[in-house]
Parts: structure tokens; sequence; C-alpha cells
């Protein structure tokens, strides 16, 4: 069965990006281009993990998802990585705080996208089992 | 504190040689018995009872005793003495303890007009050979200061009436030198028959006067630096209670000085976190005050401020339209009433360019970085792995898409950077006509690329001073705005205006999609995008770089717009003189 992964990122290129790099594993991933929608997708997919990009136009940004997705107890359990292109250590600590469990600076290599979800999702495992 | 001991007369009490500590008792001891004999009503200070050993407190005695002279007894004796005999002797002690600079004890007629009695100092006190000066007090009034003669004359001339008098003016002497006199006298009764003199004691107060002008001038220039200064000031005496706030601490905390005076350093603290914002750091005086005092002190070798100050304090924000910062000094002073001094400075414009730097910074960043993760991350992909081919040509498509994307931000980031940076410095204005910079800017558009169409205008000659090359930049901005803003299609029209004396506006009018009220308030942030669904490419630059070129050429730039209506940007530049 299939890994699925949620990218929730405002960038269609990026998102494209994720997309294929994803190709390399046994992933299924779903896509959303706003905030509001990567919750909603979250609620419907219930994916292993999530990748959120911070600066997000609309309602609520990639920070705001977070943390609701981590206010609700059906989901908090899911493990999300932000994506920023900020890299400021303010940047890091509000990710903190809003409940995220990763981080990755753009740009950032396949390999590295990979390795961090592969580290995660295995943490995750090891910890339920 | 020197007080000449030496005594010109020839009482026994003059002859006593006045070095010794032996003979200082002796003096006190004659001093009082001689004051005791007076028998005035004041008390007499008390002499110590172990004045006869070595080593006590004779001179403090002397001074209590010269204290005792000065005020209120002097002034009884004045008022007793009768005889010559009586104000010789009073002379005599004066000089043993005032020392024969301070003072000049006279004795004149009711009139003023005749001494009785003159302290045989008053030649050499006064530098006087004038034989009519050291003949009356009335003769002395040719010395007064013509400023403080009218004062003078007035109270000489009241004594006849038995006024006495306390006054303070200046004389001239003989030889150009300006003195403070202070002149007490009283009108004396004599005893039977009631014939009236005058007993009166001259000090010359000068050096008080200077120390007291000091102290006035010195007030006077800390009262106006204190006033002028931007910075908030508040003293706080060794119990933590308020001595002082300047004007600028009673406009931060609105309220007037008189009801700050003695206020807590409890009290200060909730006066001001009331002032703050929620997100504020505290104000935590008392603590702070307390870490202060506990600081070592010990200054070391080299005179050095740092532990008597706190200045590592948290910035406050202070509630307000917009909020201040306040930056905090606290100094230990270390004085009975200026023991800490509390400083806040107003550091708002410092911190708003720190914040503008840094939020434009991270931005700049964030919107460099966005293309780089498609340019790099595609790149990657490409070397791990195989693809079809008609998904490699879309991979190089989005990379080269993306660099694009990268170099048009970074032109736009150096060129907004020069403009600002060179101030100007690089612009080479030349009398353009502002018709056919807009036709080439026009032509130099792609309009194909777009679903809106540029007009054709017939436009008459605008003569203006500019650089062609940034007009130009200017230009196209505006006129790829309006048509990347315009994706439902719709015309552009181009105007000019010359409804303003001696200036000429381009009106470049679309029928796009037009902005909000709070989005027009933004257009001309740095990276500020109207557009934040994607679908309209765009730096966020663009417009603050029409500003900045606009600005350049002594120009403004007016907008005005209706949200899914359209959209008007107006470029008013000076015409040349015909």
């Amino acid at each position: 069965m299939k890994t699925s992964i949620l990218v929730v990122e405002d960038q269609s290129d990026i998102r494209k990006l994720i997309n294929m790099t994803m190709q390399f594993g046994n992933y299924e991933v779903h896509e959303a281009d706003h905030g509001l929608l990567g919750v909603k997708m979250a609620q419907a997919v219930r994916p292993s993990l999530i990748l959120m990009d911070v600066m997000m136009p609309g309602e609520i940004d990639g920070l705001q998802a977070c943390a609701r997705i981590k206010s609700d107890p059906e989901l908090r359990h899911i493990p999300i990585i932000m994506l920023t292109a900020r890299g400021q250590q303010s940047d890091f600590e509000a990710g903190r705080q809003a409940g995220a469990d990763g981080y990755l600076t753009k740009p950032f290599s396949p390999l590295e996208l990979i390795d961090t979800i592969e580290k995660l999702l295995q943490e995750r495992a090891a910890a339920g089992a | 504190m020197t007080r000449s001991m030496s005594v010109g007369g020839s009482t026994p009490l003059a002859h006593t040689a006045l070095a010794t500590p032996e003979a200082l008792t002796v003096l006190a001891r004659q001093m009082q018995a001689w004051l005791a004999a007076k028998n005035t009503e004041a008390p007499l200070p008390t002499l110590p009872s172990n004045l006869d050993e070595p080593g006590t407190l004779v001179a403090q005695t002397m001074l209590d005793l010269a204290q005792h002279l000065r005020s209120s007894e002097t002034d009884l004796l004045l008022q007793q003495a009768w005889c010559d005999e009586e104000m010789a002797d009073l002379d005599h002690v004066l000089s043993g303890v005032l020392g024969e600079k301070e003072y000049l004890l006279y004795s004149a007629n009711a009139a003023m007009d005749e001494f009785i009695f003159l302290s045989p100092l008053a030649r050499q006190w006064l530098g006087l050979d004038q034989p009519d000066m050291l003949h009356s007090p009335q003769g002395w009034l040719k010395l007064v200061h013509p400023e403080d003669y009218p004062a003078v004359k007035a109270a000489f001339d009241g004594a006849a009436s038995g006024q006495g008098a306390e006054l303070e003016y200046r004389v001239v002497l003989p030889d150009g030198q300006v003195r403070w006199h202070c002149n007490h006298f009283h009108p004396v009764r004599e005893p039977g028959d009631g014939g009236v003199r005058v007993n009166g004691i001259i000090s010359d107060v000068t050096e008080v006067k200077r120390r007291e002008k000091m102290m006035m001038d010195f007030a006077f220039r800390q009262e106006v630096i204190f006033t002028l200064t931007p910075d908030c000031f508040a003293t706080f005496d060794l119990s933590g209670n308020l001595t002082y706030a300047n004007p600028p601490f009673e406009k931060l905390v609105n309220i007037t000085i008189g009801d700050l005076t003695g206020v807590g350093l409890p009290e200060a603290e909730s006066m001001l976190n009331v002032l703050l914002t929620d997100k504020s750091p505290r104000f935590e005086l008392c603590r702070w005050v307390q870490k202060l005092q506990q600081k070592p002190d010990d200054f070391g070798f080299e005179f050095d401020f740092a532990p008597m100050l706190l200045n590592n304090l948290p910035v406050l924000e202070l509630q307000g339209k917009p909020n201040r910062y306040l930056e905090i000094t606290l100094f230990n002073a270390g004085s009975e009433t200026t023991a800490t001094v509390l400083q806040l400075r107003d550091i708002t414009q410092q911190h708003q360019v720190e914040m503008i730097k840094s939020e434009f910074l991270s931005t700049a960043a964030h919107e460099l970085r966005t293309p780089m993760a498609s340019i790099m991350g595609f790149a990657e992909l490409l070397r791990l792995r195989d693809f079809p081919p008609e998904t490699v040509r879309d991979i190089l498509d989005t990379i080269l898409r993306q660099s694009r994307r990268m170099t048009g931000l970074l032109n736009e980031l150096l060129d907004l950077a020069r403009i600002e940076a060179r101030g100007g410095k690089d612009i080479h204005l030349q009398p353009l006509d502002l018709a056919e910079v807009l036709q080439d800017s026009v032509k130099a558009i792609n309009q194909n690329d777009y679903s809106a169409k540029i007009l054709p205008a017939e436009l008459p000659k605008a003569m203006v001073n500019a650089d062609v090359a940034k007009l130009q930049q200017a230009l196209l901005n505006v006129l790829s705005n309006a048509l990347k803003y315009s994706p439902q299609g719709g015309e552009i029209t181009l105007s000019f205006d010359f409804s303003r004396a001696g200036w000429v506006a381009l009106h470049v009018a679309d029928q796009g999609i037009g902005m909000t009220e709070e989005q027009l308030a933004r257009v001309f942030e740095r990276f500020y995008r109207a557009d934040d669904s994607g679908s309209i490419p765009g730096t966020g630059l663009g417009m603050s770089l029409v500003k900045e070129i606009i600005e350049l050429h002594s120009g403004e730039i007016k907008l005005h717009s209706t949200w899914g209506q359209g959209t008007t940007v107006s470029l008013w530049l000076p015409l040349l003189p015909i």
C-alpha cells in the first residue's frame, strides 16, 4: 500500500517538483494550493505526512493551517514538515509553536526531502510500535 | 573653611595667639562669658565640657558661636548696643570669630549723615581714602551702584523715622571693583532722653552672590537642557521616591510633576506599565533598581560608569498611533536625593528602520529562494533519474521560466537599490518629448501576449527634463501592469493632462481587475502583489521602482482604482519652460 503525502503549497512548480520527487518511492501525493484547502484535505485524506509551505496567500497561511491541524485530535498525530523560503531563526520558532515536526528550507534537494520524510515516518513507526 | 583668625584690636581677646588649640579654647570661653554677660534672650550655644582636653572640637565650637553671633544674636546685640564701647567690644568679638574681611560694624546718627562709631577696618576694607565717605553712611551712597541706589537711599532716609532694614546692593569701589554688600541696620532709642542712633553691620556677600548666580545659571541651564531633550528623565531618592521628572517624562505618562513628586518605585512602575502594549516586556523598575544597587561599587583602576549603569534592559513598546519603542537606562547616581536616575529614550524611528530592513531582507530572501527551489530541485531530479523526453523538456521549460523570473527580480532589486543608494546621482537628464518616449515604450511591449489592448493615441508634444532609460523603464512597468491586470481584456487609454500649470500628467487607464482600497494603500510596498492567486506574474517591485523613478524626476505618481472596474495611473512631471 502506498504512503500518502499531502502537499500544501501555492506554487505549482514546487508542487510539481515534490510530486515528481515522491515518485522515487512508494508514495501517493495529494495537493492543495492554499492553507484552508490543506486543512480540509487533511481531514478528508488522513495522510501519513503533510508538507506545508509557510508563506501562502489566502485566508490562512501555512503556520495557521499547521496549528489548526495540530489542534484537531483526529489529525494531530500526523507529522507536518514546514517548507519555508525565509529560513530565519524566528521562523523556526514560529513553526515549532504552531506544532510543526520538521523544517525544510527552500531550495532543498529532492534527496534531502525524501530523507527528511522517511526519517520522520520511521520515528513515528518506532514510537507507535 | 578658611577664616582669618588674626585680630587687630587691643583687648586681651584680640591679643590671644589664635593659632593653637589652647588659644582657641581660651577664646571660646571668653566669648561665651562675654555673650552671657550681655544677657541676651536667645539661648547661647553650650561649650563642650571637655573643652580643655586636647583635640576636642574647638573649631566646631567656635563656628557654633560665630553662627550664633551672625544670626539673631548679632541682631539683638546691635539693637542693644548703645555706646561706642559696646560697639567696639562687639567689633572685637566679631573680628576674632568671623575674620576681619567678613563684616563692618558701624553706628550713625538718625539722619545717617555722621558716624558715631566705625569699625577701624573700614578704611582697608572699603579701600577708601575719601574722608566724606568715612564720615557718614550718606557719603557711602556715592559708592552704591546706580541701579541699586534708589532703594538704598530710601532705606537710609527711612532710618530717621525709626525704620530698620536689611538690604543687599552692589557697590563700586574706587578701584572699579564691584562687590555685593548686605547692610543690616537698626535705629536704637537712647536710654533716658530718647535720642535715636542707628547701629548697623555690613557683610561682604560678593562670594555668596557669585555662588548663588552660578547655581541659578547652572539650574537654568539644566532646566533648559532637560526640557528640550527628547529623552525622559526621572530621579528617585534613596528610599525610592520620585524627586524629579522632566517635562518629556510628564508628557509620556501624562501626569504633571506636582502629582508625580513623591511617587514610589512600585507606583511609578505600574504607572508606566498601563501605557504598554500587551506584547511589550513589562517595566520592572523595582527589580531593576534592586539589581543596580547590588552591583559592585568598585570602579577599578580607571573610572568607568559600567558598574553604575543598567542598560541591557528590554525595549518597551508603548501604546499609541503608531506604537512607540522606549529604550531604558538606569543610573546609580548615589546621592541621597538623586539615588537612581531613570532614562527613557524614544527609539521608535530606529526600531522601525530596523524592522523594515529585516522585513525587506527576509522577504527578498524568500522571493529569491522560491524560484531557486524549482531551479535546483528540477536540475537535481534530472541528474538522479531518466525521464521521457517530453518530461525532460517540460522540466527544462520550468527551470528556464524560473531562471528568468529570478533574473528579473534581481534586476529590479538592483535598480531599486541603485536608485536609493545613489539618490539620483547617476541620472542623466535631458530635454525629451514625453509623447515620443511613450510611443517607443508602447512599441517595445509585445501586446500579443495579453488579451487587453493599448489604444493608439495622438498625443501632443510635452517636453520634460528626463533620463530616457529610466523614464522608459517606468513607463514600461506602468503599461505592462495595465496589460497584466486586465486578464479579461479591455482597452487601455493613454492621455495627457495639462490642467496644472507647468506640469503634464500621463494618465494610463485600464479596464482591468482594479484594486480595493487596502490593496491600493500597499501598492508601493516592496514585494507587495495585489494579485495573490499567483496567476499574474510579477515581482512586487515594479510600482516601487516607478515611484522612485518619477520622484527622481521631481514628479508625482497618483493612483485611482475601483475594484472590478480598473485602475488609472497618473504620472505627473514638470514641463520644461518653452
